[in-house]
């Protein structure tokens, strides 16, 4: 008797924190279908955002997220590709427990930690070379890149492993070297673990906050050049929301909203439907 | 041989991730150290006054260490009952389809962007406010609340994966000596899997006190003081020192920022440390 009430007060529980993800979800759909009988769905499909005028246009904000987004990612790929083969294929342990432990103490770091370091370091040396850029699109994903370096890495440390673990004996035998393992065998049968990894940091980029709003500049205007300044969506929420409750710039941010939530669920989705071995 | 070239382009560019990542680390921490100082802390307040709370201190950053405190060890309870008892549900007792669909939620949860866990909670505290409840406006209560959304998946998976990797001769050790499977539960099976617990939690407080995108919508403000009550807003270090990042006017303002970001550094690798050392004890046990 005792043991199922247990059972059933923790499914209550359970239910519960299950259901919070759709009720955000469908709170923010609710109130961008709110959204679009208040104003024509064209006035949000623009690349104009003006309160005076009624413009609440989203599309730049979107455009420089997926620009800052995939350059950090590119970035990041590269570094973590790099430091992942790095301690597979080194034969130093000071090197690889150097890496190893640094890659781990990253995922530990505040991400304000960062932007606030940037902005008197990466900053004032970027535009020393180019002085006419301060803060810009380039120094946003430079550092937002570190910030992802650990998701990715760790996927890609892992399937490295397991796959070695599992055949590295046998294509030693098979009079392969390390190196020819890693480069042939390894990285032909990882590729689906990296997509994935790839993506979950996409997913992560997309949703950060704090760096985009330190270090991109948060110019409404369309960013031309990467030196550029720019305004992500999730920097356009935390600018926005301080205005009063009832404005029609207060409920346009909840359509961001909308779309960052839907973006990372379809990511999400794209991860769950890769087979992996 | 004919890798030689791969390996040093690898090299070249794990050294510069690196060296990046801890020249920006070094950099605060240098600038913190140098610029941190009781004074700081406590600005013109007696130290001993201060930490009793007999007298208020404007200045200094103490308000905002005690913030992140608070708000951690706030939204740390409401996620340890929500987290823990859905990870342990979902370890004993779902099955099947039920199982897979709560697993596929927890996922979902995880990638929610902090800033829109943040702006959920403050569209439900003007509702709330508006209809029903007056005390429901931006506060430490809805900061921690939010907060607790955001590491609530981590600690459901955590405490999912230590239940299920106990070997099978303890699970069923307390049932084939007359236990019930909550009497199993609660006097075997979380007593031995404590420490994977433990670092699950430490994992989620450093989650916890770096996000600054949820407080910023939810409550938190430059100046308020040591809140007084979970109703208050009140300050945090990882919203002070972005304030202070957009708003300084003079260099001592901005070396507090510095003082503030190497504390929180510092309660951030200390957490860190701490799981590391635990999770080196579980593998020990486990080996």
């Amino acid at each position: 008797m005792i043991n199922k009430i247990f059972s059933k007060s923790l499914l209550l529980f359970t239910s519960f924190s299950s259901g919070l993800v759709f009720s955000i979800f469908f709170l923010l759909g609710y109130i961008c279908l709110d959204l679009f009988t208040l104003l024509d769905i064209s006035n949000f499909l623009s690349f104009d955002w003006d309160v005076q005028k009624d413009h609440y246009g989203i599309l730049t904000m979107l455009f420089t997220t997926i620009v800052i987004s995939f350059l950090a990612l590119i970035l990041t790929f590269i570094f973590s590709f790099c430091i992942c083969s790095t301690i597979f294929l080194s034969k130093s342990k000071i090197l690889i427990l150097f890496l190893e432990k640094t890659v781990l103490l990253m995922s530990a770091i505040p991400t304000i930690i960062y932007a606030f370091a940037a902005l008197f370091t990466i900053v004032p040396f970027i535009s020393s070379y180019k002085p006419s850029s301060t803060l810009s699109i380039l120094v946003a994903s430079i550092v937002l890149s570190l910030l992802l370096i650990p998701t990715m890495s760790l996927i890609f440390l892992n399937i490295f492993r397991t796959l070695a673990k599992k055949y590295q004996r046998v294509c030693m035998n098979l009079g392969l070297s390390a190196e020819d393992f890693f480069f042939k065998f390894v990285i032909k049968n990882a590729y689906k673990n990296i997509i994935q990894g790839v993506i979950l940091a996409l997913s992560r980029a997309i949703g950060d906050t704090m760096i985009v709003l330190m270090l991109a500049g948060n110019a409404l205007s369309f960013p031309i050049s990467v030196f550029d300044s720019g305004r992500t969506l999730t920097s356009h929420i935390a600018l926005i929301f301080a205005n009063d409750y009832d404005s029609m710039a207060f409920k346009a941010i909840f359509l961001c909203a909308f779309l960052l939530l839907s973006s990372n669920f379809l990511l999400i989705m794209i991860i769950k439907s890769i087979k992996v071995k | 041989m004919k890798y030689t070239f791969f390996k040093l382009l690898f090299l070249v560019f794990s050294f510069f991730a690196m060296s990046l990542v801890y020249l920006l680390l070094l950099f605060v921490i240098f600038k913190g150290v140098s610029s941190i100082s009781l004074e700081m802390i406590f600005s013109d307040t007696n130290v001993l006054d201060a930490i009793l709370l007999k007298q208020r201190v404007f200045d200094g950053i103490f308000p905002a260490i005690v913030g992140t405190l608070m708000l951690i060890v706030l939204s740390m309870s409401f996620a340890i009952i929500f987290g823990l008892s859905s990870g342990i549900y979902l370890s004993i007792f779902a099955r099947g389809k039920v199982k897979s669909f709560l697993n596929i939620c927890f996922e979902l949860l995880a990638t929610v962007p902090s800033i829109v866990v943040g702006l959920f909670f403050l569209l439900l505290s003007i509702y709330l406010h508006k209809r029903y409840l007056d005390n429901f406006l931006p506060s430490l209560l809805l900061s921690s609340l939010a907060l607790c959304v955001l590491i609530l998946p981590y600690i459901v998976k955590n405490t999912q994966l230590s239940l299920d990797q106990i070997p099978k001769n303890i699970r069923l050790l307390g049932l084939n000596l007359g236990f019930n499977s909550m009497q199993n539960l609660i006097f075997i099976l979380l007593p031995y899997c404590s420490k994977e617990l433990l670092s699950g939690l430490f994992l989620a407080l450093g989650r916890a006190c770096e996000d600054t995108a949820v407080i910023m919508l939810t409550g938190a403000v430059a100046s308020a003081g040591v809140a007084t009550t979970i109703f208050s807003k009140y300050e945090a270090l990882p919203f002070y020192i972005y304030y202070i990042s957009n708003e300084y006017s003079d260099q001592s303002e901005l070396n507090s920022a510095f003082g503030a970001a190497l504390i929180l550094l510092i309660i951030a690798i200390s957490l860190f440390v701490l799981t590391n050392l635990l999770q080196k004890r579980i593998r020990k046990k486990y080996d």
